[in-house]
């Protein structure tokens, strides 16, 4: 309960740290997001024509973006923040009796919070550009825990390692950026020549990412990607967890 | 009586890779790839529930390190420790504050990192604030806090926990006088409650007042754990005897035809080495005149302690005390002490022989007859001086 309570404030000082002192405060957690999709859907949507469905209207594809999109740039933040959260929280690591795991926990978390709110604008734009939004968005939440299983997994297994080689944090970046585009989130999978969307198969994102598209915007169950992504989810944070556990003790003599 | 921690061969080594993807190739591979860095070895020692312990030794003797064990930051590489109840541990004061958050959210965050639950941080908040006397600073951020104000807001958030086990780490060395009175203070009501305190400073003093009992640590290893004045005391000659300068400055004999010269000095108390303060202390010396006439000569003796502090220092010369030669022709004098007023130490004597104007040494024995010095009592400093106290109803009668 106490652990859940710290984990909370850990969470809530992390939101308001990164917007402490601006003027939009915390419109940036949207504006930031929005403005990647908006340039995004310019590049590929407007300039280069792709398109999810034959003769689908610019506003559209930009919806199909910004589906793909809010997991990935979920994903990408929490794991990327999350390599140095061992580093940077030395301090309190040496002074406060918490498990060491919850600290990379925490930008995960705060994505989640994050994401959340970035859905909304998504429910109310498509909402707008469809006319009516479908029953299955109320699977959201789940899609939000298979997302969250999925980054939190990363995110112990990066926090632990990048201490012990620091060149992770730039070869994560890169290893983020391919995932961007070996994920079909600016195009469509078939787009992609049959012999090669084997790839996709074992890419966690994919299955996510045409979960959302599937509950969020074509109004149908998303079952086998939805249970794909939950499952690649658990497996993912549970190994994750266990790495984390063995590496934490010797971790400790390398900070 | 129950104890409150029990140390059983505790020891702490760290690893210390070249570069750190060395810990993880030897996680993987099996293979070793570190040195170790012994910082504590073998200490076993046990604290009765509302016991009070000083830690004290030189820096890098594991002191940290061993708190940090205590606290339950750090796990041993070996032995057995254990801590009954809650321990509350003053390690790095403010370690967890941001900058950017007012004083209030910082101690909310701050409670709960130190396992408090929402309840009891709240229960709790009124009193840390009280007790930091921030008044409405606790509404700004605490980046504009002077240092001095952070640390009453972390000292006062750490001892806000009800803790059965205090471990505090150097804390009081911060803050203005006031503030570092008001903490003492705050630790002795945790005493007085009854709670097992373990207190690390490089104030001996502190540590003698605060603590009953005192351990003392020695590159890694427990030099000596018993009475805390016992313990500093012992620990305050070796820090002297380390801290002597390469030597003092070389009295020249001069080599005299005559050859006057020492025969024999011995305490008068034959053998006794060690004295408490109060108690009177005598030297015999003996000396041959050789062909100088007795009454030309002169004895000077001074004391120092072991770390070259020059105690006291006197002449037959000085006191005017003609030397006469005795039935067999050697001089035979006693330098009495009726009150040795010196406090705990190590001192020795340096004794010289010297002719009728006092400048040239016909003989010396330096460093000579060392003994050790105990008091009770609290009073710092080398000696006791003679000193009484009045309290007037006016200024007017002081003298």
């Amino acid at each position: 309960m106490t652990l859940l309570h710290t984990l909370f404030l850990l969470v809530r000082r992390d939101l308001k740290v990164r917007i402490a002192g601006s003027y939009l405060g915390v419109l940036w957690y949207i504006a930031q997001p929005l403005f990647l999709i908006l340039l995004y859907g310019f590049v590929f949507g407007a300039v280069l024509g792709v398109r999810f469905h034959r003769d689908q209207p610019s506003e559209l594809f930009v919806l199909y973006l910004m589906a793909g999109m809010l997991p990935y740039i979920g994903l990408q933040e929490s794991v990327l923040r999350a390599s140095n959260a061992l580093v940077d929280n030395r301090s309190l690591l040496s002074s406060s009796p918490l498990p060491i795991w919850l600290y990379p926990l925490v930008p995960v978390l705060s994505s989640a919070v994050t994401e959340f709110f970035a859905l909304l604008i998504l429910l109310v734009v498509a909402w707008w550009l469809l006319g009516s939004l479908s029953v299955w968005i109320m699977l959201i939440p789940l899609l939000l825990l298979a997302r969250v299983l999925m980054s939190a997994g990363l995110a112990w297994s990066f926090a632990v390692l990048t201490p012990f080689l620091r060149d992770i944090s730039q070869i994560l970046t890169m290893l983020l950026t391919l995932l961007l585009f070996a994920t079909p989130i600016f195009y469509p999978a078939d787009m992609v020549p049959e012999s090669w969307r084997w790839i996709f198969g074992f890419n966690p994102l994919y299955y996510l990412v045409s979960a959302y598209r599937g509950a969020i915007l074509e109004g149908v169950f998303p079952a086998v990607a939805l249970c794909v992504s939950l499952a690649l989810g658990l497996v993912v944070s549970i190994v994750g967890f266990l790495l984390f556990r063995r590496l934490s003790l010797a971790v400790r003599d390398v900070l | 009586m129950s104890t409150a921690i029990v140390a059983d061969r505790l020891c702490k080594h760290y690893r210390l890779y070249r570069q750190p993807v060395d810990a993880l190739k030897e996680l993987l591979l099996r293979r070793q790839r570190h040195e170790r860095l012994r910082v504590l070895r073998d200490v076993s020692f046990s604290l009765d529930a509302g016991d009070t312990l000083g830690v004290i030794g030189e820096n890098g003797a594991g002191k940290s390190t061993l708190l940090k064990l205590l606290a339950g930051t750090l796990h041993p590489s070996s032995g057995d420790l254990r801590v009954s109840g809650r321990v509350s541990a003053i390690l790095e004061l403010g370690s967890g504050f941001h900058p950017e958050f007012n004083g209030i959210e910082n101690i909310r965050l701050g409670c709960a990192l130190l396992g408090l639950s929402a309840q009891e941080t709240e229960a709790a908040l009124p009193g840390i604030i009280a007790f930091s006397e921030l008044d409405d600073a606790v509404y700004r951020p605490v980046k504009t806090y002077s240092s001095g104000m952070y640390v009453r807001l972390a000292f006062s958030l750490v001892t806000a926990v009800d803790p059965d086990v205090l471990v505090i780490d150097e804390a009081l060395s911060v803050g203005d006088i006031y503030f570092q009175k008001k903490s003492l203070d705050r630790i002795r009501e945790f005493i007085d409650q009854g709670k097992s305190v373990v207190f690390c400073s490089h104030n001996l003093y502190q540590v003698k007042t605060l603590c009953r009992r005192c351990l003392w640590l020695d590159h890694g290893e427990l030099r000596m754990i018993g009475d805390a004045s016992e313990v500093v005391d012992s620990y305050m000659d070796a820090m002297r005897e380390r801290a002597k300068a390469a030597e003092a400055e070389d009295v020249a004999v001069v080599a005299h035809a005559a050859g006057a010269s020492f025969l024999h000095i011995e305490f008068a108390d034959a053998g006794k080495s060690d004295y408490a303060c109060g108690e009177p202390l005598a030297l015999r010396i003996a000396i041959d005149p050789g062909r100088i006439e007795a009454r030309e000569l002169h004895v000077g003796v001074v004391i120092m302690r072991n770390d070259n502090i020059h105690v006291y220092g006197v002449s037959t010369l000085i006191d005017d005390q003609a030397l006469t030669a005795g039935e067999d022709g050697h001089i035979h004098l006693v330098y009495e002490l009726p009150e040795l007023s010196l406090l705990s130490g190590l001192y020795s004597f340096y004794i010289y022989l010297l002719d009728d104007s006092g400048v040239h040494v016909m003989d010396k024995q330096e460093n000579v007859l060392p003994f050790r010095v105990r008091h009770s009592g609290d009073e710092v400093g080398v000696a006791r001086l003679v000193h009484r106290w009045r309290v007037s109803e006016r200024v007017s009668e002081i003298p």
